[in-house]
C-alpha cells in the first residue's frame, strides 16, 4: 500500500517552491507562454513525456503505469488574473497580474501529485493524463483542448479537478474538502441586447420612440424571469452588468446597449432563460413601437459531478483527511468553471480545498488583490488528487 | 411719424449683407469674438453709442430719443453651432460652424431696425436699448448680461425679440406667430446617480443591483407627466443619458442618468424637480441602494406678457395684412433664454416665418442644410422698430 499522504507531505516544500514559483509570472486568458514553458520543464525534469500547445498554449502529460488498465484526467488551470497584487508577500507578482484565484497552487498540487504518482508507474495499472489548461478566467482553456483532442490517445475515462481557496465561505472551510454529488457550479452565459429606438429632441419625444424608456420596461421585466418564469427550487441569475446609451442630456438617443450574464444550475433551465430573455424583449420592444438585436452566447456548461465516481472518491478522500473534514456542498455556487466541458464528457468529480486561515490573516475572497492561499495545506490537495486517482484506476482496471 | 415698412425695405439690401457676413463667421456659445467685433463695428458706423464686453461679448447699445420717455429694449442672438454647413449657399460658412438656427439673421435684423430708429431718434419719446447676446445655445448668454447689468442705466422698461425660421411649421410664409402667453417652455436638466452595491454578477445577493433600480427609475419617472401633472399642462420628463458598468458579468456600484425636463409654467417644473428625487429616492432606498440627485433650473418658460403683445399686434398691422398675424395655439417645448428678460420686464417673443417650400427653403432648424429666406428680413426689422416706436409712443 503506497502511503500517498506521507509521500507527498515529505515534497510539500516542492509543491510551495512551485507555487511562489509560478506566482511571480502570472499570465492571464490563452496568452500564458512563460507558464506553460515552467510547466513543461518540470515535467521534464521529472521525465514524464507531455504534448504541448494543445488548443492554444494547453499541455497534456501521461504517466503510463506498467499494466493494463484505464485512464483518469487529472487537471489543473494555469492562468492568472489581471489583477494588480496587492499581497506584500515576498514573491508578489510585480508585472501587474496576479495568481488571484491560485491557479499557481493548482499546478503545483497536480506538480506534486504527478511526481509521486510518476514514482509508482512501476505498479500501477493504466495510466494518469495531466491537462494544463489555459483561459479557465475566460474566455475558456478547455472546450479548445477538447476539440484538439486532448481526451484522446490514450482516450480519457474519467476526470477529477479540485479548486483551491474560498468559493464556498462558511461551508468548505481551512482545510477541508468539499464535495458535491451533482451540479456545483452554475453555466456561465452571456448576452446582449440592442434596445433600437428612433432618436430626436428630448423635448418633443412625441416625434421619436424612446429607447430609454423601453430599457426601463426590459430590465424590470427581465427580473421576473427568475421570479416568475423559473421554478423556485432551480437557482437561477438574470444579471446585467452593463447598461449604455445616449450621448446628451437633453436628446433622445436611437438606441441603448445592455450586456449581462445569465446562470442556472440545469440545463433546461438554462435553454429556457435564453429564450424567455428574447421573449420579453421582442414583446416590449416592438409593444412600445421600438426594436431589438438579441445575441445570447452559451458560455460554459452548468458543472455535474457524477454522483457514483464521486461516492468513490469520498472514500479516497477519506484516507487522506479526517472524515469531520470531508464536507458535502448543498448548495451550488452560481459563478461558472470551464472544467464542466470535462465532465459533460467523461464522468469525474471537480472538489475545493478550503485554503483560506483566519489564523494567518487569509481571509480574503478570490479576485481580490490580497487574495492569498495557506500553503501548509497544498500536500492535501496533491495527495486526494493522487490517491483518487490511484484508487480508482485500481478499482476499474 | 415715418414709414417704417418703407424705410426698412430701402434698406433690405443692408441686413442681406450684414446676415451674409455673420453667416461665414460662425462662432458658438460664450465665445464670438469675430462675431462681436463684427456688430461693434456696424453700430459705430451708424453712430450709436455701444458698450461691448458686457458679460464676455455681449453688446449693449443705446439710441436716446429726442423726447422724454420710457426705455424698450431689442433683443438679438448672435451665436451659431458646432454643425458642418451643408448648404451649398455662395456664402457658406467653411469653419465647421454654421448659423443653423438663423441668429445670424436676428442679429442683421436687429442692425436694420437699429439704423432706422438712430436715423429717427429726435422723434422716439423714450430710449431703445439694443442688446446682442451670445450663448442662446447654451450655456445662455441672457442670465450673465442680466446679472451684468445690461438692463439697467438706463432701466429697461419693456422687451421685444424674435426667431426666424420653422420653429412652428403652422406658419405660412410671410406670416408672424405670436402668443399671448406661456409660450415656450422651460430647459432644465437633471442628474441622478443610482447607488447600489457592486459585486458578482453571479452573486446578486452579496451586493445592490443598481441597474435593477435605474429599470424601476426609468419606468416611475414617465408617471410623472401621466399621473402627476395636469393633463392639460405640457410637460415632458426624458432620460438622454444613461452608463453604467464595465463588465457584462459583474453588477456595478451606480449608475449615472441624465435628463431634461421641460414644462410650461413655474409650478409644473418645480413640481417635477421635486417629485424626481421623491421617486428617486422612494426606490433607490426601499431597494436598498442610495441616489445622489441634482436639478438644474437652466431658462425658465418664455411667457409673453398678454398687454403688451396686444398693442404689439396693433402695431404689425401697420407692417403687414392682419390675416397674415397668426395667433399661435400650441406652445413648443423648445427652450429659449429670450425668458429671462420677459422675467424682468413685460414684451414679448414673437416668431418671423423663415421657411419658403418654393424656394426649397425647408430644413428644420439646427440641420445642416438650414436655410431663411432673406426676403422677409425688411419685415422683421419693421416689426421691431413699429413695435418699439408704438410702445415708447403710448406708454
Amino acid at each position: 500500500m503506497i502511503d500517498f499522504v506521507d509521500e507527498i507531505k515529505t515534497i510539500q516544500h516542492e509543491i510551495v517552491s512551485w507555487r511562489r514559483e509560478l506566482h511571480q509570472i502570472p499570465e492571464t486568458g490563452h496568452d500564458i507562454p512563460n507558464t506553460a514553458e515552467y510547466i513543461k520543464k518540470q515535467l521534464k525534469e521529472m521525465g514524464i513525456p507531455y504534448k504541448d500547445n494543445i488548443g492554444g498554449l494547453g499541455i497534456a502529460a501521461v504517466i503510463e503505469g506498467s499494466f493494463a488498465g484505464k485512464t483518469i484526467a487529472m487537471r489543473a488551470d494555469m492562468d492568472a488574473l489581471a489583477v494588480e497584487e496587492k499581497t506584500e508577500l515576498p514573491f508578489a507578482s510585480k508585472n501587474g497580474n496576479m495568481h488571484a484565484c491560485g491557479h499557481d497552487a493548482h499546478m503545483a498540487m497536480l506538480l506534486g501529485a504527478a511526481k509521486v504518482l510518476n514514482s509508482h508507474k512501476a505498479e500501477m495499472s493504466g495510466k494518469i493524463k495531466l491537462i494544463f489548461q489555459p483561459a479557465e478566467e475566460g474566455p475558456g482553456g478547455a472546450k479548445p483542448m477538447i476539440e484538439a483532442g486532448v481526451l484522446e490517445d490514450p482516450k480519457v475515462d474519467a476526470a477529477i479537478s479540485i479548486h483551491v481557496g474560498d468559493i464556498f465561505p462558511g461551508v468548505v472551510n481551512t482545510g477541508n474538502i468539499g464535495i458535491c454529488y451533482g451540479t456545483v457550479q452554475a453555466c456561465l452565459d452571456r448576452f446582449k441586447i440592442k434596445i433600437k429606438g428612433k432618436g430626436c429632441h428630448g423635448a418633443m419625444p412625441h416625434t421619436g420612440v424612446d429607447p430609454i424608456t423601453i430599457a426601463g420596461h426590459v430590465i424590470n421585466a427581465l427580473q421576473t424571469i427568475v421570479s416568475r418564469e423559473v421554478k423556485p427550487t432551480n437557482p437561477a441569475v438574470v444579471t446585467i452588468g452593463k447598461l449604455h446609451g445616449g450621448s446628451s442630456y437633453n436628446i433622445i438617443p436611437d438606441y441603448v446597449e445592455l450586456e449581462g450574464t445569465a446562470r442556472a444550475i440545469d440545463q433546461g433551465e438554462r435553454e429556457k432563460i435564453a429564450a424567455h430573455i428574447e421573449s420579453i424583449v421582442a414583446g416590449i420592444t416592438r409593444g412600445m413601437q421600438g426594436d431589438y438585436e438579441y445575441e445570447y452566447i452559451f458560455g460554459y456548461p452548468p458543472m455535474k459531478n457524477d454522483p457514483e465516481f464521486t461516492k468513490d472518491m469520498v472514500e479516497s478522500i477519506k484516507k487522506v483527511v479526517d472524515e469531520k473534514d470531508i464536507v458535502e456542498i448543498i448548495e451550488p455556487t452560481m459563478g461558472g468553471e470551464d472544467f464542466a466541458y470535462f465532465l459533460l464528457e467523461v464522468p469525474g468529480t471537480y472538489m475545493y480545498l478550503g485554503t483560506n486561515n483566519p489564523e494567518k490573516g487569509i481571509v480574503y475572497p478570490q479576485h481580490n488583490a490580497k487574495f492569498d492561499v495557506d500553503e501548509d495545506l497544498l500536500w492535501k490537495g496533491g495527495a486526494v488528487m493522487a490517491q483518487g486517482a490511484w484508487d480508482w484506476l485500481e478499482k476499474n482496471k | 411719424m415715418f414709414d417704417v415698412a418703407k424705410e426698412l425695405k430701402d434698406i433690405q439690401q443692408d441686413i442681406v449683407k450684414w446676415r451674409r457676413d455673420l453667416h461665414q463667421i460662425p462662432e458658438i456659445g460664450l465665445e464670438l469674438p469675430k462675431t462681436a467685433a463684427y456688430v461693434s463695428e456696424q453700430l459705430t458706423k451708424l453712430g450709436i453709442e455701444h458698450i461691448t464686453g458686457v458679460a464676455g461679448y455681449g453688446i449693449v447699445g443705446l439710441i436716446k430719443g429726442g423726447r422724454e420717455g420710457k426705455t424698450i429694449m431689442l433683443r438679438a442672438d448672435m451665436d451659431a453651432l458646432a454643425i458642418k454647413e451643408e448648404t451649398g449657399l455662395p456664402f457658406a460658412s467653411t469653419n465647421g460652424n454654421m448659423h443653423a438656427c438663423g441668429h445670424d439673421t436676428h442679429t442683421a435684423m436687429l442692425l436694420g431696425a437699429a439704423k432706422i430708429l438712430n436715423k429717427y431718434k429726435d422723434e422716439l419719446k423714450g430710449n431703445v436699448k439694443l442688446i446682442f447676446q451670445p450663448a442662446e445655445e447654451g450655456p445662455g448668454g441672457a442670465k450673465p448680461m442680466i446679472d451684468a447689468g445690461a438692463m439697467e442705466n438706463p432701466k429697461a422698461d419693456a422687451c421685444l425679440g424674435l426667431h426666424i425660421g420653422v420653429i412652428f411649421r403652422e406658419l405660412k410664409e410671410g406670416q408672424i406667430g405670436v402668443h399671448y402667453g406661456n409660450i415656450m417652455a422651460c430647459l432644465d436638466s437633471f442628474k441622478i446617480r443610482v447607488k447600489g452595491k457592486g459585486c458578482h454578477g453571479a452573486m446578486p445577493h452579496t451586493g445592490v443591483d443598481p441597474v435593477a433600480i435605474t429599470g424601476q427609475v426609468i419606468s416611475a419617472l414617465q408617471t410623472i407627466v401621466s399621473r402627476e401633472i395636469k393633463p392639460t399642462s405640457p410637460a415632458v420628463v426624458t432620460i438622454g443619458k444613461l452608463h453604467g458598468g464595465s463588465a457584462y458579468n459583474v453588477i456595478p456600484d451606480y449608475i449615472d442618468i441624465e435628463g431634461t425636463a421641460r414644462a410650461l409654467d413655474n409650478e409644473t417644473r418645480e413640481k417635477i424637480a421635486s417629485s424626481i428625487e421623491s421617486i428617486v429616492a422612494g426606490i433607490t432606498k426601499g431597494m436598498h441602494g442610495d441616489y445622489e440627485y441634482s436639478y438644474t433650473f437652466g431658462y425658465p418658460p418664455v411667457v409673453n406678457n398678454a398687454e403688451f403683445t396686444k398693442g404689439f399686434v396693433e402695431s404689425a398691422k401697420k407692417i403687414m395684412p392682419e390675416e397674415d398675424i397668426f395667433e399661435i395655439k400650441e406652445p413648443t417645448m423648445g427652450g429659449e433664454d429670450m425668458a429671462y428678460y420677459l422675467n424682468m420686464v413685460p414684451g414679448t417673443f414673437f416668431f418671423l416665418a423663415g421657411g419658403n417650400e418654393e424656394k426649397g427653403i425647408t430644413y428644420p432648424h439646427h440641420n445642416s442644410r438650414f436655410d431663411v429666406d432673406e426676403d422677409v428680413f425688411w419685415k422683421g426689422s419693421a416689426l421691431m422698430v413699429q413695435g418699439a416706436v408704438d410702445w415708447l409712443e403710448n406708454n
